[in-house]
């Protein structure tokens, strides 16, 4: 298991209350069809930043759309 | 009390439907600012059991706004925060930051799970703004919170009431500052007086909102079309709020708070029931009995009280 995808897993469920099985993941579910909105969405990326201790970019976030995305982007981090 | 005219009730928290919910945990404050929603300093620090059983009782998931006076005067703030998280709850401290001036009460905060902070720069970074609105030459203080709130990655967003004739350059001060302190970013709260508790200007004299959008388009260099064109949609894509505008500065930024966002909000009380955004469904506010009462509706009815 990465350590980013490890993270981001931890980040849901403290967080935004949503646990995250690799099968979700995989599945490129929607933020809208997981319960993550504008005000999560920016909770998790500040403590994947603070978890992680590195900066996203927001030309990239800006264009993921689901949990697959954003997990492949933070495997570049691994 | 009119509570016909106020359309005013109360629901016990497991019959919430509010999703934005403050919590004044405390009515003690180390300033004293000309306009204060709150400015009765005589009532008790909120009971923590209470709040704690409050908050697990409460039905859907929240907003928690951690508020005051200053929350931070409660010597148990970080125990509320650690509450709402762990009832599952969202939480934003909201705070005039001067304790937040102190790196180790950042760290504890951050400790208690918060990521979200509401810091209010009425003065921006000028003293003589802070002693014209808040009496206190406080802006040292306001920037070290800042940079400590950078340091340690909180999700910002800063609250600027502005004044006629004393701050009306706050919202290009405030990018100016940003600039300088590397706060790429924020959500940028731009508001006029509210008529509620303590203030310093009538709603005839208040800036409207028509002017707000002015001041930020000609100091934000940013078109007032493009402002306008914000009017009247769900804020954050959630909430329908008739008397605020939110917008990224950088067009098509379509996350919160990543980059800089404006919010301008008409916080007069020129209507008929004379409160801010009158039936909101959105806002609440844990009354003293522990109870849920539209915010702007319970303020009024407890004006120079609760």
């Amino acid at each position: 298991m990465s350590k980013t995808k490890e993270t981001l897993k931890k980040i849901a469920i403290d967080r935004v209350n949503i646990e995250l099985t690799d099968e979700i993941i995989n599945s490129g579910t929607s933020f809208k069809d997981l319960g993550v909105d504008s005000l999560d969405s920016i909770e998790i990326i500040v403590s994947i930043e603070d978890e992680l201790d590195i900066e996203l970019s927001d030309e990239t976030l800006d264009a993921v759309t689901n949990i697959k995305e954003l997990a492949d982007y933070l495997s570049e981090f691994d | 009390m009119n509570t016909q005219i106020l359309n005013y009730y109360e629901v016990l928290p497991e019959e919430n439907t509010f999703v934005d919910i403050m919590a004044d945990i405390t009515h003690k404050c180390n300033m004293t600012c000309k306009n204060c929603y709150i400015p009765n300093r005589d009532v008790p620090d909120m009971d923590l059991e209470k709040f704690k059983d409050f908050m697990s009782r409460i039905a859907g998931r929240c907003m928690i706004r951690i508020v005051g006076a200053e929350p931070t005067m409660n010597p148990l703030c970080e125990e509320y925060i650690k509450a709402v998280f762990e009832n599952g709850h969202r939480c934003i401290l909201l705070t005039n930051g001067l304790r937040l001036s102190h790196k180790n009460y950042v760290s504890k905060l951050h400790n208690a799970g918060l990521r979200h902070i509401y810091l209010s720069l009425n003065g921006v970074d000028n003293d003589d703004w802070y002693e014209s609105i808040d009496e206190m030459r406080c802006a040292d203080k306001k920037i070290k919170a800042l940079q400590n709130i950078r340091e340690r990655k909180f999700i910002l967003d800063t609250g600027t009431i502005i004044v006629p004739n004393v701050n009306e350059d706050a919202p290009g001060a405030l990018l100016e500052l940003f600039d300088r302190e590397n706060i790429n970013n924020a959500l940028m709260r731009i508001k006029n007086v509210g008529q509620l508790g303590r203030f310093q200007t009538e709603a005839d004299d208040n800036v409207k909102m028509d002017q707000l959008v002015k001041l930020c388009s000609e100091q934000m260099n940013i078109s007032e079309d493009y402002i306008n064109s914000f009017r009247n949609k769900k804020l954050y894509g959630i909430y329908e709020e008739k008397n605020s505008i939110l917008f990224p500065l950088r067009e098509g930024n379509k996350i919160l708070n990543r980059g800089r966002w404006v919010k301008i909000t008409n916080w007069d009380t020129d209507n008929e029931i004379g409160i801010p955004d009158p039936n909101s469904p959105r806002r609440g506010r844990i009354t003293k009995d522990f109870m849920l009462a539209p915010t702007y509706e319970h303020i009024k009815l407890n004006e120079g009280g609760y």
